[in-house]
């Protein structure tokens, strides 16, 4: 019995670090201009086309291809971040309307699903992991559901040090803060943006291409990614990747138990009932930071 | 720092405030758009029926329909600043009761729309519920993930919705033309359609309006005027849920069939893309969005099959890139970009109180008292064990360094903050356990640090929700022609062009209007000239001669403390070492040297 | 009595006679006027090119056009070529309707294929029976009755049928006491459990739980786990994805229960092979599915001129670029679908749906078509019934034309 309980623990765990990955890569963009980019889940999927491209060029990679190819496809991303970030910010600095982002983002959404429909068509493209499953508690558990938590605590721990160490982290931080006093302490705030916006493609992007055997790459798949990772981002509290690395899992956790317990079709009510839940009690979410004095 | 959370999170733009021509209500351009949108809605809707164009009258009808939902989608956006993805659920729940109602269970479709309504009022007030506690998008994911889950419901209650399979009900009376050529429900949704234009344009010019946009834009400007925000936000949801329901018990009749999978997300982000896409609050703007995003892929590109969610992406992100405030807001803003800018003209203090109409007050020679007043923040000790009192009718100063307290014990005296030990007693009234409007009810006004002039509200619309605010229907104390010669001049202003000086003085005369006969003003002065200086004090005596108020002013000019106030009090670290007339507090040997860093500070 | 009773079918008779007279004389006058028009007819193809169901859009989609294709290349129907209008209903039951309309009263179409689900042809029912327009969906709801839509005809095996041979295979194949049951949460899927349930229990099987996933979730450990805890002889399962259907088998592999006999619908026969990129081939020797006869054999079969092959070839030539992410089943019936509307008009003379409507239900079966035999009658309008559908055992198991084995083959 505990084995099965162990088995979605991890299984829960392995989703949940996808979801926090995603929620990261929302955190940083977030922290640097304010924007939450509605089509990192395509980003996402795309990244899982780029492993998909990958098994279709080199047949099955070698273990060193691989690991070599997750940067190429994390940088190739992180160009296509930065080609969004550029045309989102564009607006924003002509205009005092400052929410124009909200349905560009929304908007390259729909258009990257849309050309993916024109080109690959409604199928999904499936991509058989490299690795052989792994044995734990009499059962198994495929390999890139570890892989996903083990990079979720690699981008949590570079991010860690890059917003806290270096001077360039610093100063995005610093945006978060105050835009207005970043601006005026002369600090370049649209190459710092756009470096987030690069540095989000380079975790999407490598989160894509390393979880693509368990993720579904398919035109309309985004949308359930960029809310999984949403709903992971407001538990664990905007700007906290401490709050994204332990809301992820959880969120991953709670979904599968409340399958395994009540039902699959309750799945999405539970999952709300959490967020409200944590909402209500900690409208900041978990590892948000609470309003500052208003007055 | 506090600047970005009580404006720049929120949705909810400055609604431009155009030249005014006459003591309308409308201002010009809302009158002309009002006007063109009506007409688009009555030409769209009559020409298909008179050319028994079956196709065009059901697409015509369904659009209106989705116009009325965005109107009401728009109003609680941009006029209570709620985010709601989710819009969709509230339309689907109405759409479904009369679905139920009269397709399962054979009412008449009058009864059906008590049944849709009431739907939508309950999803409403599910929304409403979280918008008390958490805002911005923590909310629009909240109120998404229930228009995620409502299909779902649909689907798991199929006893009572008849789940996958819809409900299909012909509505045949409804869609049969009348002898004006109309069907009867084309006439109820140019109606409606019509209503909502107008109601779009004139809600924000009502008092409803006004406070809402107050509540949404600054939390603690209106609580401080005795608006609850947490009231305001539930009307809000309750008036957007009213005309969206209104909208959605007009889905089954122009479909003929209600089906889970219609209201998926898809509907809720069409709402949401055509309010913003359109120009948020401009009465035009959500026809323009319906018709970019809704009827141009649908209707007039439905040729184009698998190419129409591109163009739909294309569309509205073109749009933003190009016009960031939306078609229609865009062409607002270009068309009032080109008359030249108002400058605000210096205002006349001493025209503000012309006559000595001492209104009635509250007895007692006492108006603020407090008693071992204490506040911990954390471990900072902000009040320290204050007791002092307020005369009923002096000027009193709160001075001290940055850091002292004196804005926290501004705080405490408004209901802002609850104090963790004494009392405090506001016209023999204890507060300590009152919320902010509440003590605003009292006849306690207040400025803020940060003049909290709001770009959302056009320039005369932020003095006038003080007169809002009034407390008692006596005529205000305020000389008439000032407030009408006010008028006039802010009705040509946009309010961001009001210099930051004049914010001050402008937040200063709202709470004058309100009648309080205790003002609390947070460093009034700053940012004024020497000359607008002399003017302020002047005003404060004429405030308190002839007026007979109550004033308490936290100030770092000291020599502008000196010539007005009747008595000072000195804090330090939270704990108060001096408190007396000006003179004798002026010369106690703890004070003097403090002047030293509070000049410099 | 008798006589006058004899004398009332003898008016009666002659009657006929005379109006069919009339008939005959009226056809006489306008068949040759139909025959000379060249206005082409409009066939409306009112599918989800976009949204979720996208993937019955491209299949049908390509049924259709290769339908259209030959019958234009063969000299139309009656003379008259077939123009293809299409709609797009967006997997929207609102747009479905607003599509309806619009093909029936602005592109005044003849014929319409589509919608290609319950929900969205329960929308636009009434639409084209306002307009008499003969359609064809690929819908499996029974709610959806020649009452209700006289002149919708659906090539798409029902609920019930699918419900009636994946229960039959684990109670009378498998003779299993004991089934859990798995489900997508697609509105085809949700729509056939209650069908499952019924004829499992009337075969005399008890089920131990009912479990459902999101649509193309990534994970259905905790779903097979808490099934696998009623500890059941049987699965039925519906997944309707080939990546579903992957994830299922491989997860079962997972947890140490791939040992479990599967019994799936149609779906479960098409996606298996796209579904084995992912999934261990080896497992799906447990799995059964429902399969329309056209697409199966039994060893010993002429396999000479098989139509379902000769279909496969020809979709092939048509689409040589996408070929591999086509479903050539369910062109195959929406192919077929054209092609009863198609052997209706030539018998009947013309679109007249009152005309095409009668003919269907007495002559589908006479129609050739490549699924299978299909048959109408005035009381079921679903021309794929249980008749034409077979349980098959494993769905990897193809022979070198990719035809399906029975499992009924001696």
């Amino acid at each position: 019995m505990w084995q099965e309980y162990a088995i979605i623990l991890i299984r829960g765990i392995g989703l949940g670090s996808v979801y926090a990955l995603i929620a990261m890569s929302f955190n940083i963009v977030k922290v640097s201009s304010g924007i939450l980019n509605f089509a990192q889940g395509n980003m996402f999927v795309l990244g899982g086309m780029l492993a998909y491209a990958a098994v279709a060029l080199f047949g099955q990679p070698s273990f060193i291809v691989w690991l070599l190819l997750i940067p190429v496809a994390a940088i190739i991303i992180a160009v296509v971040l930065l080609i969004q970030g550029y045309l989102t910010l564009l607006p924003l600095s002509y205009s005092d309307d400052q929410q124009s982002w909200l349905i560009t983002t929304m908007a390259v959404s729909i258009i990257i699903g849309a050309v993916l429909l024109l080109v690959q068509g409604p199928n999904a493209l499936m991509v058989r992991s490299i690795f052989p499953n792994v044995p734990l508690f009499g059962m198994r558990v495929p390999a890139p559901f570890l892989l996903a938590i083990g990079l979720a605590v690699f981008w949590y721990v570079v991010l860690q040090w890059f917003l806290s160490k270096t001077l360039t982290g610093l100063a995005i931080s610093a945006l978060w803060q105050d835009p207005v006093a970043g601006r005026a302490a002369g600090l370049k705030v649209r190459r710092l943006q756009l470096l987030a916006f690069g540095l989000s493609g380079l975790i999407i992007g490598s989160t894509g291409f390393v979880a693509a055997p368990i993720i579904t790459i398919a035109s309309d798949s985004a949308v359930a990614y960029v809310l999984n990772g949403f709903v992971a981002l407001v538990i664990g509290g905007v700007a906290s990747n401490t709050g994204a690395l332990i809301a992820g899992p959880l969120v991953g956790v709670a979904a599968m138990l409340a399958t395994f317990k009540i039902g699959g079709e309750f799945q999405g009510l539970v999952s709300m009932l959490i967020l409200v839940g944590i909402l209500l009690i900690r409208p900041e979410g978990i590892f948000g930071s609470t309003a500052a004095r208003r007055v | 720092m506090t600047s970005k959370i009580s404006t720049g999170e929120h949705m909810i733009a400055a609604r431009p405030s155009t030249a005014r021509t006459g003591p309308s209500i409308l201002d010009r351009s809302a009158k002309i758009q009002v006007v063109i949108g009506i007409a688009i809605l009555v030409v769209a809707t009559v020409v298909p029926s008179a050319l028994g164009l079956s196709y065009w009258i059901g697409v015509i009808n369904l659009a209106t329909i989705y116009i009325v939902a965005s109107v009401f989608m728009g109003l609680l956006l941009v006029d209570a600043g709620q985010v709601s993805f989710g819009h969709g659920a509230v339309f689907g729940a109405a759409a479904y009761a009369v679905g139920v109602a009269c397709g399962m269970h054979g009412f008449s479709f009058p009864v059906g729309i008590l049944f849709g309504v009431a739907a939508a009022l309950v999803i409403g007030i599910l929304f409403a519920l979280p918008a008390l506690r958490v805002q911005w998008f923590y909310l629009g994911f909240v109120t998404l993930s229930a228009a995620m889950v409502f299909p779902q419901m649909l689907f798991a209650f199929d006893s009572l919705t008849n789940g996958l399979n819809g409900i299909s009900i012909p509505f045949t009376a409804l869609n049969t033309p009348t002898a004006i050529g109309l069907s009867i429900l084309s006439i109820l949704s140019l109606v409606l359609g019509s209503l909502a234009i107008l109601t779009s344009a004139i809600f924000p010019k009502t008092k409803l309006g006004r406070r809402m946009r107050v509540a949404a834009a600054s939390p603690e400007a209106a609580q401080s005027l005795g608006i609850s925000p947490g009231r305001m936000r539930f009307t809000a949801f309750m008036i957007a849920s009213f005309g969206t329901g209104l909208a959605g018990v007009l889905y089954p009749p122009t479909v003929g069939f209600v089906s889970p999978n219609a209201f998926h997300l898809d509907i809720s982000i069409l709402f949401f893309f055509a309010v913003i896409v359109g120009g948020k609050g401009q009465p035009l703007g959500t026809i323009a969005g319906i018709t970019l995003l809704y009827m141009l892929p649908n209707v007039f590109l439905a040729q184009l099959v698998e190419y129409r969610p591109l163009v739909y992406g294309l569309v509205a992100f073109l749009v933003m890139l190009l016009m960031p405030s939306g078609i229609i807001g865009g062409i607002v803003r270009w068309l009032t970009l080109r008359q030249k800018p108002q400058a605000m003209p210096a205002l006349q203090f001493s025209q503000i109180v012309d006559a000595t109409q001492s209104a009635k007050h509250p007895v007692g020679d006492i108006a603020i008292e407090i008693e071992g007043l204490r506040k911990v923040f954390g471990n900072v000790v902000a009040i320290n064990n204050v007791s002092m009192n307020v005369r009923r009718g002096e000027i009193h100063g709160l001075v001290g360094a940055n850091g002292s307290g004196k804005t926290s014990l501004l705080n405490v005296l408004n209901g802002f903050t609850n104090s963790d030990a004494g009392s405090v007693k506001v016209n023999g009234k204890e507060i300590t356990s009152l919320k902010a409007r509440d003590v605003a009810h009292l006849g306690v006004g207040r400025t803020f640090q940060t003049p909290r002039i709001l770009e959302q509200l056009g320039a005369w619309d932020n003095v006038q929700i003080g007169l809002d605010a009034k407390l008692s229907p006596n005529p205000t104390r305020v000389s008439p022609a000032f407030v009408d010669s006010l008028r006039d001049t802010l009705g040509r202003l946009r309010t961001e062009s009001i210099p930051h000086g004049q914010r001050r003085l402008l937040e200063v005369i709202r709470v004058i209007l309100t009648d309080a006969d205790i003002l609390l003003l947070d460093e009034p002065a700053a940012g004024l000239s020497p000359e607008e200086r002399v003017a302020f004090a002047g005003l404060l005596r004429d405030l308190r001669d002839k007026l007979g108020l109550t004033i308490v002013f936290v100030e770092h000019d000291l020599d502008l403390v000196a010539r007005v106030a009747d008595r000072v009090t000195v804090l330090e670290s939270g704990a108060v070492i001096a408190s007396g007339d000006v003179a004798s507090v002026w010369e106690n040997p703890r004070v003097k040297p403090l002047f030293v860093t509070v000049r410099h500070a | 009595m008798a006589r006058s009773y004899n004398r009332a079918n003898i008016f009666n008779w002659s009657r006929r006679a005379l109006l069919g007279a009339v008939a005959i004389g009226a056809l006489g006058i306008s068949g040759p006027l139909l025959a000379q028009s060249n206005e082409p007819i409009k066939l409306g193809l009112l599918i989800s090119h976009t949204g979720g169901d996208a993937i019955s859009g491209l299949n049908g989609k390509a049924g259709v056009t290769l339908a259209v294709d030959e019958i234009n290349k063969a000299g139309g129907i009656l003379g008259r070529q077939v123009e293809i209008v299409a709609a797009d209903d967006q997997s929207d039951p609102t747009a479905a309707v607003n599509e309806a309309r619009r093909l029936s009263s602005q592109e005044k179409v003849d014929l319409v294929f589509g919608p290609q689900s319950s929900q969205r042809t329960l929308a636009v029912l009434p639409v084209f029976t306002d307009a008499k327009i003969p359609q064809i969906s690929t819908s499996g709801s029974l709610e959806i009755t020649p009452q209700k839509g006289p002149y919708n005809f659906s090539v798409q095996a029902n609920a019930d049928a699918q419900g009636y041979h994946m229960a039959h295979y684990v109670t009378d194949v498998l003779k299993a006491k004991t089934a859990a049951i798995l489900t997508d949460n697609g509105a085809q899927a949700l729509s056939g459990v209650p069908y499952i349930k019924k004829y499992l229990e009337e075969g005399g099987a008890t089920v131990t739980g009912v479990q459902e996933f999101p649509f193309r979730s990534e994970d259905k450990t905790a779903q097979l786990l808490s099934l696998k805890s009623g500890n059941p002889d049987s699965l039925v399962i519906w997944a309707n994805t080939p990546e579903d259907l992957g994830v299922l088998m491989n997860n079962l592999a997972d947890i140490g229960w791939d040992d479990v006999p599967l019994s799936g619908p149609n779906a479960t026969v098409m996606q298996a092979a796209s579904a084995a990129k992912i999934a261990d081939p080896n497992q799906f020797d447990k799995v059964a599915g429902v399969a329309y006869v056209g697409w199966t054999y039994c060893p010993g079969d002429d396999m000479t001129k098989n139509p379902f092959v000769e279909f496969k070839e020809r979709l092939k030539a048509a689409n040589p670029s996408n070929y591999d992410s086509l479903l050539p089943t369910i062109s195959g019936y929406a192919y077929d679908g054209i092609m009863v509307m198609k052997a209706a008009m030539e018998a009947t003379g013309g679109t007249d749906p009152e005309e095409i409507k009668t003919w269907i239900e007495n002559n589908a079966d006479k129609v050739a078509t490549v699924s299978g035999p299909m048959k109408a009658s005035a009381e079921s309008h679903f021309l794929a019934g249980r008749e034409v559908l077979t349980p098959i055992l494993n769905p990897l198991d193809v022979n070198e034309q990719g035809l399906f084995k029975r499992a009924d083959c001696k």
